[in-house]
């Protein structure tokens, strides 16, 4: 049995807009193993997006996650409870996104800023999660330069870019140390329910995010023109890892890209450059929310190709949105589908290809082009529902040709047919 | 009586590239630079290629939606009569020369103008990308199916909602649909009604640009399956715009592959699935997702980038990236020439591939 690293469990998230309430995402469980890829395929409207972007806890505005959980295992193995980030800060969520799971966006050409550099938006997420370990790199490559300067200015600014360093790293253990009480206090408070404790949980939640506190002699430093120049030296640590990163992910010209703006790039090279910012601190969970739906085949494929290896090497999980079937025969090991807010089969990938249960993933095998075919192409009739007024009951059954009376009437619940394939239909179960 | 419905001989469009402080002309983008195509009366010709490779402005040069740089298209004439007017343009003869070129006037429909125009514009129609951009938010759908049989001064007053719910009705949607607007039908209804649209003037060519791309899969399918049943019925003659090779295997007859601004192989659909000729469209074809787990096939992965169309390498355009590149092939540059039957290839190698 493999180890969980994320589940889902009963998630529901709605949008309240001024037609009415968006019932998004109705009751998502999900898991996503150590160590596969697990594709989430559904159509457009049908709360894919929703579900990882609730995950992130990034949902835009209108929206809230109304219920459910959220548990992360990604901590050492004795927390066997996992941690339910929905009860965790905003502050407790800033430095996990990006660190502990990072998400590439759907199109790169609008999810990479057009007025900074490549270098500056790849090298955000070193600065931001990596500080301690860029400080001592700095620090090193400047003791090594001190040795050899004789002349006397700078023989002093050095020394005094050293002290400067020192003294951030410093305030950022005594700060990361902090917060390593609080969060392992905060984790036995987990499942607590009593006035008391919630009390406490909350109060803790509070002191982490108000823990760090600024060096007043670096922050004067850093207003005095001249003197900020210091930071010059902390900036080309992190400049050559980024150089190093692209340089692992087939970026040509590594050098020169790092300078260069998102729109001197062709669309498959802003891919790149969004999943290298999405595995510049190498998290467990990567979300992969269609990185390939607006490229050409031929960029898909080396796309593709690239995700492939990055998880061989790199990365230990994949969470992968699309609406490509093809795709998903291609690279994933687990498949959820998904239809109009619910999640309606999982199995292996071979195992929904072969052996579809779901009306639903029948229909949607059925429907799709493929290389042999010749007769007409079968389809589902009908449209995707409006969810502000979901269909009762199963939401598939107005498009289902299998209805059934309890169909309108019941939600189907989860049942594990055979060893890893879980469907939601009434036509199974009844008989087991 | 010719087969052909549509001739285009070395059809080119150049967008200039203006640039300095006088705006002076400093390039061109090539995106279609020389392209030899048939479509045959009836059938359905898939055109495949990679963005920015010039295939709808290929297809909106046809519909004289862009003015072409140079080149000739010939719509519904008979082949004598272009294979005389070719023949004269190629010959050094000055007379024969400008007899051709009167002659083009009436027949190249690149040279038409007002009326000429009008009347071509009955026959040939387009269903664009993406239907909720092609449709104009503040109009009725009655007025947006019926409005080229206004333009065109073929209906007007009382026949025409008559007229609408008739066109409705070939595309599968209905009465409670006339007084909507397009923001009130979903993704594949409204490419329905741009359908519906396409097909008011009872058009003998229409040219289809990405007709599903913008839709779901289950959508899909249904929209491919009422294109084919309208072919059919109508007797239409398609040209299939599209970077999905495998919804243009199901549609398409005939398929012709193009890269930077021309064409690189040319065929029917079985053979070009089972036996390509060309290296980028075995590239191609590698790159499909197939929605199968079992099919233990190996990718062709090419490297790099489409080139910039302004700058496109001096021969075969597609050298740089190609894996089986030689010197001649960074010199000459490779014409299309006849593998079998009608099978066009344009590859200095590919009888040794």
């Amino acid at each position: 049995m493999s180890t969980v690293i994320l589940k889902t469990d009963e998630l529901y998230t709605d949008f309240y807009t001024f037609e009415g309430v968006v019932k998004a995402l109705n009751g998502v469980s999900v898991t996503v193993n150590q160590g596969e890829t697990f594709g989430l395929v559904g159509e457009s409207g049908c709360g894919k997006s929703v579900t990882v972007r609730s995950i992130m806890r990034i949902v835009q505005t209108p929206g809230k996650i109304v219920d459910g959980k959220i548990v992360l295992f990604f901590r050492d193995s004795d927390r066997t409870e996992g941690i339910d980030i929905l009860k965790r800060s905003e502050a407790f969520m800033t430095s996990m996104r990006g660190n502990d799971i990072s998400m590439i966006f759907q199109e790169a050409s609008t999810s990479l800023n057009p007025v900074l550099s490549i270098g500056y938006q790849v090298g955000e997420s070193f600065y931001f999660h990596r500080l301690d370990q860029m400080l001592e790199e700095t620090i090193e490559t400047v003791t090594d330069k001190l040795d050899g300067t004789k002349f006397f200015v700078v023989k002093w600014w050095r020394r005094l870019k050293i002290a400067l360093f020192r003294r951030e790293l410093r305030r950022l253990k005594n700060y990361k140390d902090e917060i390593d009480t609080i969060d392992n206090e905060l984790y036995a408070l987990e499942e607590a329910t009593d006035v008391k404790t919630v009390r406490r949980r909350n109060m803790l939640n509070r002191r982490r995010d108000q823990a760090w506190k600024k060096d007043l002699l670096v922050q004067l430093v850093k207003r005095v023109p001249f003197l900020k120049r210091y930071q010059s030296d902390i900036q080309e640590t992190v400049r050559s890892h980024v150089v190093s990163l692209l340089n692992s992910l087939g970026v040509p010209n590594s050098e020169r890209c790092v300078d260069s703006y998102p729109h001197e790039l062709s669309g498959g090279m802003q891919q790149r450059i969004v999943i290298a910012i999405a595995l510049a601190c190498n998290p467990i969970l990567l979300i992969a929310d269609e990185p390939t739906s607006n490229l050409d085949v031929t960029i898909q494929a080396q796309i593709v190709d690239l995700i492939k290896t990055l998880k061989e090497k790199i990365i230990s999980s994949v969470l992968f949105i699309t609406h490509d079937l093809g795709l998903v025969a291609e690279i994933c090991d687990r498949t959820g589908i998904m239809y109009a807010g619910d999640v309606c089969e999982v199995a292996s990938v071979k195992e929904i290809f072969s052996n579809p249960l779901h009306p639903y993933t029948q229909g949607l095998l059925r429907s799709v082009p493929k290389a042999e075919q010749v007769e007409k192409l079968s389809t589902i009739p009908g449209t995707v529902p409006n969810l502000i007024s979901p269909p009762t009951g199963c939401r598939f059954h107005p498009r289902c040709p299998h209805a059934m009376e309890i169909c309108v009437k019941e939600k189907p619940p989860t049942i594990e047919v055979s060893d890893g394939h879980s469907v939601a239909c009434h036509l199974y179960g009844e008989e087991e | 009586m010719n087969t052909n419905l549509l001739d285009i001989r070395e059809l080119k469009k150049y967008y200039p590239v203006k640039g300095g402080v006088f705006r002076h002309h400093v390039g061109d983008v090539k995106a279609v630079d020389g392209v030899d195509l048939a479509v045959k009366k009836g059938e359905c010709l898939g055109l495949v290629g990679e963005s920015g490779c010039g295939k709808t402005t290929l297809g909106k040069t046809i519909l004289r939606l862009h003015d072409s740089t140079d080149g000739r298209i010939y719509f519904d004439q008979s082949e004598e009569k272009i294979q005389k007017v070719e023949k004269a343009l190629a010959s050094k003869n000055p007379k024969e020369q400008e007899w051709a070129r009167d002659e083009l006037k009436t027949i190249d429909i690149t040279k038409y103008r007002g009326k000429d125009l009008l009347g071509l514009r009955k026959k040939v129609q387009i269903v664009f990308q993406d239907p909720s951009n092609s449709l104009s938010p503040r109009m009725l759908a009655k007025n947006i199916v019926t409005e080229p049989l206004v333009a065109q001064r073929v209906v007007r007053g009382r026949a025409l909602e008559a007229a609408a719910l008739e066109l409705l009705e070939k595309v599968g949607l209905g009465k409670a649909h006339l007084k909507r607007y397009p923001h009130e039908f979903s993704g594949g209804q409204r490419q329905r009604l741009a359908i519906a649209r396409a097909l008011a003037t009872s058009p003998e060519f229409i040219m289809m640009d990405e007709p599903t791309s913008a839709l779901d899969v289950s959508v899909q399918a249904q929209i491919l399956n009422l294109l084919k049943q309208l072919q059919q019925e109508f007797n239409l003659t398609y040209l299939f715009v599209t970077h999905h090779l495998l919804v243009v295997k199901y549609t398409s007859d005939r398929i012709a592959v193009m890269y930077l601004g021309k064409i690189v192989e040319q065929g029917e659909t079985a053979r070009i699935f089972e036996q390509s000729l060309h290296p980028y469209t075995k590239a191609l074809l590698s790159a499909i997702p197939i929605p199968d787990p079992y099919t233990g096939r190996k990718r062709i992965i090419l490297t790099g980038d489409v080139p910039n169309p302004v700058d496109p390498p001096p021969a075969c355009r597609f050298a740089p990236r190609c894996s089986y590149a030689t010197d001649i092939c960074r010199e000459v540059e490779p014409q299309l020439e006849d593998a079998e039957d009608g099978h066009l290839v344009a590859c200095h190698r590919w009888r040794e591939l």
